[in-house]
């Protein structure tokens, strides 16, 4: 696989470059106005004709989201991941439609669980798997998990106080202080 | 009409008698879900100590701890209890579990008319789940959330220390104990371990959090006698410790130890306040831990406390009997410096006679005894009297008072397996014996303490094993004989401890200098005048005392290595606290003799 990443890099600026876990996987990393020139190059002259999974990672240190295209080489029996960083703040890029018809679920799912825009993809708007959901997307990592579970679930097990182990232990424990 | 369009979708029905085109699915059953999906949890109740951590990391507090049974020794009886609607699988609380026991099977189905039926408490509420647990998530053994490991502690080389009385464990530096106390996960299990029941978790977060003065306190909460504590205690926390269920458990003793040795003089760090004196008096026999710790804190509570000590120094069989390679004298000089300063009065070189006894009982409100146990057991063997045989508790008092002896060459047998006879064995060989053991079960059925035996190793000490020692005879030029015969182990009733039985008619015999009798103690209680020794109730060899520290006399608490069985430091301690709580509700006419 070296030899296809130097011929990509000989064409393309590749920014970061790794072996995966194993030897049919590399991850590269490039500019996000790269990308389609990257995919449609891998798709029509090295055989990347599969479109695996597009996936998202909120970086929400680096302020960046990063997305990933994981593709599949049916004649190599390769797989290239081919990740790109854009702003977090503006959660904004273009889909891969025109490419792999298939993106468009993915980008769907990407716009209801991150929250990232796709422009020219008709159908991103529409529910993915959450139904009327108002609050922010949920795989956000700044999305207050125990704050949703508060509002939505309450305390069902009210009878049950959450318990300081601790306390049990000691009031356990201090059988003379305790008398 | 339209007859064509009517009929011709009927011929449709010709396919029903042809085989279909397709295959059938292969796998007709439900589809199992992959390797390691994080499903229902499931737990294993019985290994589960419901330490409550996956409770306390839970990001979306969606696990609760519920009473399953009674709470014992290094278990709450409690048990995680989950509610699926908070639950968002992220398996973090099968990733801190410190003993493995929650786990994640891979069921994804799981139907219920009613949305309260998914708050349950796996292993408890059987939903039939539970045998498709092997193949759900499970802790990766690569994530490292919990610190499995402790930071090793530096000791003397063994060829060294035998060499002198210097203390062989270093003690931790400052970076080693707050890497240490780092690990600790705060469940508070140790503390059912521990007699006096410390505040072991508070103190270890303010060593990881660098505040050691805090830390320092809070140990002196409740044991006037920390740095001995931290260098010979039991350590039953340690058993107790949740990580030591996967790993070894947090280095409490040591953790301890490293607090107290930061401060040279105690008086400047622990806040002790004396309330004013309230005229009542305690008077104490016997400057042991249990003592000290009986009189620090009634002094403490603004009572006057007096001690009478027959040795030249407080501290009890932790001065007399405990070598100094363990507890060195500056060490216990320092915490009794401390107990002195807020109004302790310790009269030393004062033995109590039945005279002395018999004024105390006028002279005090109440009276605390814990005297220990100063006397060896004797083998109950033919020529024990023999000049050349001595107990160890004798032998380490004479040592400890500072002797000089010298055994420079000898050959010694010490009789017993417990901590006593290694830490003879251990000083004979420092003294320039060719020091050894002779124990009458198995080394696994040694009571001392693990660490103590494989110091005994590191020192090129030898224990020969299963020997029943059968008389003692003069031995040729001066020396003396033991004559023992092996011993098989024999299990009557299985759980029990196998018993050792002699072999007979076969005999061996060693043939040395000195024959050293670690089998042992027992009480000395002739201080008491005649008719409260014959007056007082007995436990066998101890004096029976009651939750509240009271013996069977008017105005008489015993406590300390007199009254408990386990005999270490720490149940001494415990049992001081206990008394000082006993003496303060009988003196404020809470509890009485007539109704106990």
């Amino acid at each position: 696989m070296e030899d296809l990443i130097k011929r990509i890099e000989s064409i393309f600026k590749v920014l970061k470059k790794e072996r995966g876990k194993r030897d049919n996987l590399w991850i590269i990393e490039v500019e996000k106005d790269s990308l389609h020139a990257v995919l449609s190059y891998l798709k029509d002259n090295e055989s990347f004709k599969h479109l695996a999974l597009v996936s998202c990672v909120d970086w929400i240190e680096n302020n960046k989201f990063q997305l990933s295209y994981i593709l599949w080489s049916y004649q190599k029996r390769q797989n290239l991941i081919v990740k790109i960083f854009i702003d977090r703040d503006k959660p904004e890029f273009k889909t891969v439609l025109n490419l792999f018809p298939q993106a468009e679920i993915y980008e769907r799912e990407i716009r209801e669980l991150y929250g990232v825009s796709f422009e020219g993809n008709p159908t991103q708007n529409e529910d993915f798997v959450l139904e009327d959901w108002e609050e922010m997307p949920p795989m956000r990592r700044d999305f207050d998990t125990l704050k949703y579970s508060q509002e939505k679930y309450g305390d069902r097990d009210s009878e049950v106080q959450k318990t300081n182990i601790r306390k049990i232990i000691s009031d356990f424990t201090d059988e003379w202080r305790r008398k | 009409m339209d007859i064509k369009g009517i009929l011709k979708p009927l011929t449709a029905w010709k396919r029903a008698f042809q085989p279909p085109h397709t295959i059938e699915v292969p796998n007709k059953g439900k589809r199992e879900a992959a390797e390691r999906y994080r499903g229902f949890h499931y737990n294993d109740i019985d290994k589960c100590i419901g330490c409550g951590t996956c409770s306390a990391i839970c990001e979306n507090e969606a696990i609760k701890m519920v009473k399953v049974r009674e709470p014992q020794k290094g278990d709450s009886g409690y048990r995680p209890r989950i509610d699926y609607g908070r639950c968002c699988w992220c398996a973090l609380c099968v990733d801190v579990c410190p003993t493995g026991s929650l786990e994640m099977t891979n069921e994804y189905v799981w139907v219920r008319e009613s949305a309260d039926e998914f708050i349950f408490t796996p292993g408890v509420d059987i939903i039939g789940h539970e045998e498709k647990r092997d193949k759900g998530y499970k802790k990766d053994e690569k994530l490292n959330f919990l610190h499995l490991e402790r930071v090793p502690m530096r000791e003397l080389d063994g060829k060294e220390r035998t060499k002198t009385f210097a203390e062989v464990v270093l003690g931790y530096l400052e970076e080693e104990a707050r890497r240490e106390a780092e690990r600790c996960i705060g469940c508070g299990l140790c503390i059912s371990g521990c007699p006096a029941r410390m505040h072991i978790p508070d103190y270890i977060r303010a060593i990881a959090e660098g505040d050691d003065v805090k830390s320092l306190n809070i140990i002196y909460e409740n044991n006037p006698m920390p740095e001995m504590c931290g260098k010979v205690c039991t350590r039953r926390c340690e058993f107790e410790c949740s990580l030591g269920h996967l790993g070894d458990p947090v280095a409490i003793r040591w953790l301890k130890r490293y607090v107290v040795e930061q401060f040279d003089d105690l008086r400047k760090y622990v806040k002790a306040e004396p309330q004013p004196l309230n005229g009542k008096k305690i008077g104490i026999v016997g400057a042991g831990p249990a003592g000290l710790t009986a009189a620090y804190y009634l002094r403490l509570k603004g009572y006057e406390t007096e001690i009478f000590e027959a040795a030249p120094k407080a501290g009890g069989m932790t001065f007399l009997g405990i070598p100094k390679y363990r507890f060195p004298i500056p060490s216990l000089d320092k915490q009794v410096e401390l107990i002195e300063s807020v109004g302790v009065k310790i009269h030393y070189n004062s033995p109590v006679t039945d005279k002395k006894f018999k004024e105390m009982l006028e002279e005090y409100d109440a009276i605390f005894i814990a005297t220990g146990l100063p006397k060896g057991m004797s083998m109950r063997i033919e020529g024990e009297n023999h000049p050349k045989v001595t107990y160890a508790i004798d032998f380490l008092r004479r040592v400890n008072l500072g002797e000089k002896i010298r055994l420079d060459g000898e050959d010694v047998v010490i009789v017993g397996g417990g901590n006593v006879a290694i830490d003879a064995v251990r000083v004979a060989k420092r003294l320039g014996a060719n020091s050894f053991i002779a124990y009458r079960r198995r080394v696994v059925d040694m009571p001392a303490d693990e660490e103590e035996i494989e110091a005994t190793e590191h020192e090129g000490i030898p224990i020969y094993t299963q020997i029943i020692p059968l008389r003692v005879e003069d031995g040729p030029e001066g020396k003396v004989k033991l004559i023992y015969g092996k011993a098989k182990m024999v299990q009557e009733k299985p759980g029990e401890r196998p018993r050792p039985v002699l072999i007979e008619g076969k005999e061996y015999e060693y043939v040395v200098d000195r024959i050293i009798v670690a089998i042992g103690q027992q009480p000395e209680l002739s201080y008491l005048p005649e008719d409260i020794r014959n007056k007082i109730e007995m436990n066998r060899r101890l004096i029976k005392v009651n939750e509240r520290q009271m013996t069977s006399i008017e105005k008489i608490f015993a406590g300390g290595d007199l009254t408990n069985w386990t005999a270490d430091a720490i149940s001494a301690i415990a049992d001081g606290m206990r008394a000082v709580k006993g003496i303060e509700m009988y003196l404020n006419g809470e509890i009485s003799w007539d109704k106990k």
